[in-house]
């Protein structure tokens, strides 16, 4: 929220044992987690993606 | 006219009371035996716990649920099973002191754990100096607490936060993870940001792996691992973190720790909000003669042993087979006998158990969150329903959590136009390396950030409130 561009998001300080391997979202990433139409489609996405596990089944009898 | 107990109302409680009445009608009896008379949608303390939602959204009376289903309710707590009697019973204890025997045909054990916060000196909100948000009074301690730190910072006071878990073996490292990510959001909505150093602990041995063995996921054409993905977002917040962490000590405004590798330190804090490790509730089993088997019955942590393979615990973790977890939940010496939910005793933890040089164990159990509770508590119903009403001899469902998924969703904000969460789904919960590259199903393990996931977030705890209500087609909501 507080962010205002990529440099702000982490201390990136090199040579150090975070700086060999990090991620971190970029600013764009930022504003696409919070863009409603974008995530209006992630939210019937997330939706499929809930059912297609719960398809999976959970309880079972023992013979199938 | 056979006679079911359930101890307990929680997830698996509730769930379990709800699926036997419905499938046995008025033939046979359901009897909840509970503390408390209220159900409580545990994954949203996290947000009483920051005071962005009210502690009664989070809970509801269960009396007239029950009275609408005809399930038998006693509000009082369990003390003695006695399972080996020819009317076996359960000896219930009232607040107003007076106790009962409760004859039962079937019992099922759901009563969820013990905050053993006596496993770390100076942990708990009651006799010790942190927080916690694992029952509603302590979220809502925990919220008013919070809140002052916040008065101090807006009076121009810098304050420390230490989040995580407070001992090597807790476990819900989930829902630490949570309510972090929400204590930064409702600090940095305030504007108070700059004004905040906030540090996660945890037990874990990296971060992201969720006493869950970590998760990898598919993205962008890369396997990602849930070591990269909490990294990124305690990057994005500023958080500082110490993992592979047993917290020894807790004083007043300081903790003492010890890592993996035998390496000591503390931290500082003005408010420390630690997840304590589980204990089974203690209950005696007394068996015929008037012996307490409660070691035959039960684990040393006091979680009831079921259809798992216990041996499977002393051996190493390259040995640990998904055969190991139990399937059908009843306990090996009565099979009338079920635990579900987190009263049950897993056979290891998921995640690989690690002890410091001077042998500490620095081991996250195994998570038995809401899903798998209800998903376990189902299974045991119908297998209950099939020996009542089929004369089964075994029960005849199974729910193993090394074949079903899970749906983990990590709130990491509260709003509905900025708030965001984690959603992660994992199948199977316990991985198999056997099968798959990375320990599960890829097409099934699946994790995101974004605000459609708090929408997400928000929805099931609705949906669940109105389905552990027994409302219209609850029954088909799912576990």
């Amino acid at each position: 929220m507080e962010n205002k561009n990529d440099d702000d998001l982490m201390e990136y300080v090199p040579y150090t044992s975070d700086s060999r391997s990090f991620i971190a979202p970029t600013k764009y990433t930022l504003f696409t987690r919070l863009f409603i139409p974008w995530q209006l489609i992630k939210f019937a996405y997330y939706n499929i993606k809930m059912l297609k596990i719960l398809s999976k089944g959970s309880g079972r009898f023992m013979d199938e | 006219m056979a006679r079911i107990i359930v101890l307990g109302s929680g997830f698996a409680g509730n769930t379990a009371a709800l699926n036997l009445k419905k499938a046995l009608g008025r033939k046979h009896e359901v009897v909840v035996i509970s503390p408390r008379k209220h159900f409580s949608y545990i994954p949203s303390w996290i947000w009483v716990g920051v005071g962005s939602m009210k502690p009664e959204k989070t809970q509801f009376d269960l009396t007239p649920v029950y009275e609408k289903f005809g399930i038998e309710f006693k509000n009082g707590a369990a003390e003695e099973i006695h399972p080996d009697s020819v009317d076996r019973y359960v000896v219930v204890k009232y607040t107003d002191g007076k106790t009962e025997q409760v004859k039962y045909d079937y019992l099922i054990n759901a009563t969820g754990p013990k905050l053993n916060f006596a496993a770390t000196p100076g942990l708990g909100p009651d006799e010790g100096y942190s927080d916690s948000v694992c029952s509603l009074p302590h979220a809502v301690k925990t919220r008013d607490n919070f809140l002052k730190a916040v008065e101090k910072m807006k009076q121009g006071k810098r304050q420390k936060f230490v989040v995580g878990t407070g001992h090597g073996t807790a476990t819900c490292q989930g829902a630490a993870f949570e309510y972090i990510h929400n204590l930064e959001f409702e600090i940095a909505k305030r504007g108070l940001r700059n004004m905040a150093d906030i540090t996660w602990i945890s037990n874990e041995p990296t971060l992201g792996d969720f006493g869950v063995g970590g998760v990898v996921v598919r993205r962008n054409g890369n396997f990602i691992s849930g070591k990269l993905f909490a990294e990124s977002t305690f990057r994005e917040k500023g958080i500082k973190w110490v993992d592979k962490a047993h917290v020894r000590k807790v004083k007043e405004g300081s903790l003492d720790y010890v890592n993996i590798e035998g390496k000591e330190g503390s931290l500082d804090f003005d408010f420390a909000m630690l997840i304590p490790p589980f204990a089974g509730i203690p209950i005696s089993y007394i068996d015929k003669d008037g012996s307490d088997i409660k070691s035959q019955m039960c684990v040393p942590s006091g979680f009831m042993k079921v259809d798992a393979d216990y041996t499977s615990g002393t051996k190493p973790f390259e040995e640990w087979k998904n055969s190991d977890w139990p399937k059908k939940y009843n306990n090996p010496l009565y099979k009338n006998i079920f635990a579900a939910g987190i009263a049950f005793a897993p056979p290891h933890p998921i995640s690989k158990a690690f002890k410091a040089p001077d042998g500490t164990l620095i081991a996250p159990s195994a998570p038995r969150t809401g899903m798998a509770a209800g998903i376990i508590g189902h299974t045991v119903a119908l297998s209950i329903i099939d020996m009542v009403k089929n004369g089964a001899e075994e029960p005849t469902y199974s729910a193993s959590m090394a074949e079903f998924g899970a749906i983990c969703i990590t709130s990491m904000g509260k709003s509905m136009t900025r708030g965001s969460a984690a959603l992660l789904t994992m199948y199977p919960v316990v991985p198999n390396y056997d099968k798959h590259k990375f320990g599960r199903n890829l097409n099934y393990t699946f994790g995101d950030i974004g605000l459609a996931g708090h929408w997400v977030k928000y929805m099931l705890h609705y949906l669940f409130i109105w389905k552990m209500k027994g409302k219209f087609l609850w029954q088909y909501i799912p576990d």
